[in-house]
């Protein structure tokens, strides 16, 4: 997608004007010569051998040849960032000042294609010269508004004749600030499950309210625990509640808050009509009617993935 | 009265650290400091110190915190469960382990950097292991945004005041008391700051009807006791604080902040169970009882503390607190440090430390005529009490 709010700017003008440029010789420190032909190699973890004087006399060169490769690297400035003698000495990415200084602050190398006209062998001397070949309308990225730019890098011998050529596409872009998206809520807290609880959070999943009761004499209990504290037997089972109940006490929490909830949060204590009492949320219930007593129904949700207490809310008169 | 315990020990030395907001030091220090100058204050050398006790919250181990305030042997270290609840409890372990003999000088200790290394306040974090029986209990709060001590206390405060008719303005008498006797005590947090029943009544909601004035304030710093024998005391620096009788309790339906499946929710049975030993042990009733050191990290609970004890009857207590009987010149003044709401919150180890300087005559809000006075720990969970009393 191109975007037309560059367009008619001034800057675009000075853009568009480095297009086609060119920019001056520059020599290359050294010929190539057979010990930097070794080091690269070792460098790049490539196998020097077929490259190697000896062998190389009985190959199809006839001789050393640089791996073809290598030809950016015999015009590589050094460490100290400096040119031979009678070098253009101008930047040739000075392009990139300009995008630079307008926000395109970005930087990604996008593509680097390389032509050979022939092997360089040792005792070739090569230079260079630089030329902005392209620049792109203005493109919006994954990583937000920018210009692909291509550099065309053409390679010569010590007789002026072309040895290669090479292309390098660079995206620089405007790196877009994050959207601020609203998460989705999150789940509340989420309960630890054991042998003697699970039931209670699985019976929830399938929209039911279950309470543990004694498989011996029948007695109701809540939260679930091994054995009955009325007759101890260790056997249980469970029903399901009605879901009806009243409000035995509340709170409403204000701090510290969860984000899975809305503040202020009304907290019930229900005491279902079964007899048992259980805590549970009574999200979206206006905490200023909750009243001690009053008739309370659930409401339960089920969530795929996560589990959830039953909210309650008050029962609507009439 | 029973003879077993009941004045054979007694509480010989005190020590803390300043209490702040942020220690600027490791717990483990902390300790050591408070450990040396209890130890300092009884006149005690370190080596002779042969049991060590404290709370299961602290991060500071008996034996690292023996070991490194030069002790040698130990015969005696126990620690004990429940937060606030133990308060008294490493008391009663030392007095236990004293009057049986198997130790002669036990250091109880609790320190804690609780504001500036991690608050309890700000809600207990949820572990998902079933393998915790913790967890499995935090599962029946934390899911309905239920995380905080003040939430749990508020939904048993809730009961309390729809059945006898107590106001937010009730629950701020404490609060207000408090911040009297702290703004006349140098080493409290909130020394030269009182507050009016309006600020309370201004300060916004935590846990409703919880507001914020009637929650406890929350500190670094340490505290540490030295108990030993009611005869060696004697022979030591200071007047002893006896140890008259030292209690826990856990009663039935007791859950941890969350018993609220009792038929009543608007008691403290385990103090309850704690009063009952207590005046058992010593022979003391109510009325022979001048101060007491209310554990106060919230304030509804110093209420129903005042009617498990028989200060007043059942939902009587509102009435105590309208008429200021708990306040300097009261019936019953309580926390005259200010209280873990005024002074500092050191799990109510300060409390202890303070009733010993009552007992002595040394206190900054000094009372007058007190032959005994009440130490309780912890409500809401399994708890813990103490009567100490002038030798």
């Amino acid at each position: 997608m191109e975007s037309a709010v560059s367009d008619g700017k001034a800057w675009i003008a000075e853009l568009r004007s480095y297009v086609g440029r060119r920019y001056g010789v520059i020599h290359a420190w050294d010929a190539v010569n057979a010990s930097m032909i070794r080091q690269w190699c070792e460098a790049m973890d490539f196998d020097f051998a077929p490259f190697a004087a000896d062998t190389a006399a009985d190959s199809v060169h006839g001789g050393m040849v640089a791996p073809a490769t290598m030809l950016p690297v015999w015009l590589m400035p050094g460490l100290r960032n400096t040119r031979p003698p009678g070098s253009d000495l101008t930047n040739p990415r000075e392009v990139m000042t300009v995008l630079e200084r307008e926000g395109y602050i970005g930087i990604l190398g996008t593509n680097c294609e390389q032509e050979y006209e022939r092997y360089l062998r040792p005792g070739d001397k090569i230079s260079t010269t630089h030329m902005v070949e392209a620049i792109s309308d203005e493109k919006q990225t994954k990583f937000g508004p920018g210009f692909f730019i291509t550099f065309l890098q053409e390679f010569f011998d010590q007789h002026n004749a072309p040895v290669g050529r090479m292309r390098l596409r660079i995206l620089r872009f405007k790196p877009q600030p994050k959207v601020e998206q609203k998460p989705l809520r999150p789940s509340p807290p989420q309960p630890a499950l054991s042998q003697d609880t699970a039931f209670f959070w699985e019976g929830l999943q399938a929209g039911k309210l279950l309470i543990q009761r004694c498989a011996a004499c029948h007695t109701l209990r809540h939260p679930p625990g091994p054995a009955c504290t009325s007759c101890h037997s260790l056997e249980w089972d469970t029903v399901q509640a009605s879901g009806r109940g009243k409000l035995f006490s509340f709170v409403v929490m204000h701090h510290p808050q969860h984000p899975a909830f809305d503040y202020p949060h009304p907290v019930g204590l229900i005491e279902l009509e079964e007899g048992v009492r259980l805590v549970a949320p009574l999200a979206g219930t206006d905490p200023d009617v909750l009243e001690i007593g009053m008739a309370m129904e659930v409401v339960i949700e089920a969530v795929e993935g996560e589990h959830r207490l039953p909210n309650f809310r008050p029962v609507k008169k009439g | 009265m029973s003879d077993f315990l009941s004045g054979k020990v007694a509480i010989a030395g005190i020590g803390a650290t300043e209490f702040s907001k942020n220690s600027g030091r490791t717990e483990i220090r902390l300790a050591v400091e408070a450990c040396l100058a209890a130890l300092g204050d009884a006149g005690i050398a370190p080596e002779e110190v042969d049991g060590m006790c404290t709370f299961t919250m602290d991060n500071n181990p008996e034996m690292d915190v023996h070991r490194l305030i030069g002790g040698k042997d130990m015969t005696f270290f126990s620690r004990i469960d429940y937060g606030g609840g133990g308060a008294c409890a490493p008391v009663l372990q030392a007095a236990m382990a004293i009057a049986t003999g198997v130790a002669n000088v036990v250091v109880c200790y609790r320190a804690m950097n609780e504001r500036s290394w991690y608050r309890y306040g700000s809600g207990t974090p949820m572990t998902q292991s079933p393998t915790f029986t913790h967890a499995n209990h935090y599962s029946w709060y934390l899911p309905a945004g239920l995380s905080s001590p003040a939430s749990y206390v508020a939904m048993a405060a809730r009961a309390y005041m729809h059945k006898y008719g107590v106001t937010s303005a009730d629950f701020g008498q404490i609060s207000v008391v408090a911040r009297e006797f702290a703004a006349t005590n140098p080493k409290a947090y909130f020394y030269g700051k009182p507050i009016t029943l309006d600020d309370h009544q201004q300060s916004r909601l935590v846990a409703d009807p919880l507001r914020l004035l009637d929650c406890c304030q929350e500190s670094d710093g340490a505290v540490a006791l030295v108990i030993t024998s009611a005869e060696r005391a004697r022979s030591l620096n200071n007047k002893p604080a006896i140890v008259r009788a030292a209690a826990q309790g856990s009663a039935q339906g007791q859950h941890r902040m969350t018993s609220f499946y009792r038929n009543d929710m608007t008691t403290l049975p385990e103090m309850g169970l704690v009063a009952k030993q207590l005046y058992a042990q010593s022979g003391l009733k109510a009325d022979d009882i001048q101060s007491a050191i209310l554990y106060d990290h919230f304030t509804p609970y110093v209420l129903e503390q005042l009617e498990e004890f028989g200060f007043c009857g059942r939902g009587e207590a509102k009435d105590f607190v309208r008429s200021r009987q708990h306040a300097r010149g009261g019936r019953l003044p309580i926390n005259p440090n200010g209280g873990q709401l005024g002074e500092a919150y050191i799990h109510g180890m300060n409390g202890i430390a303070e009733a010993v300087r009552q007992l002595r005559g040394t206190a900054v809000n000094q009372l007058g005529g007190l032959h005994n006075i009440l130490v309780t720990a912890g409500t809401g969970v399994p708890t813990s009490g103490l009567i100490l009393g002038r030798d």
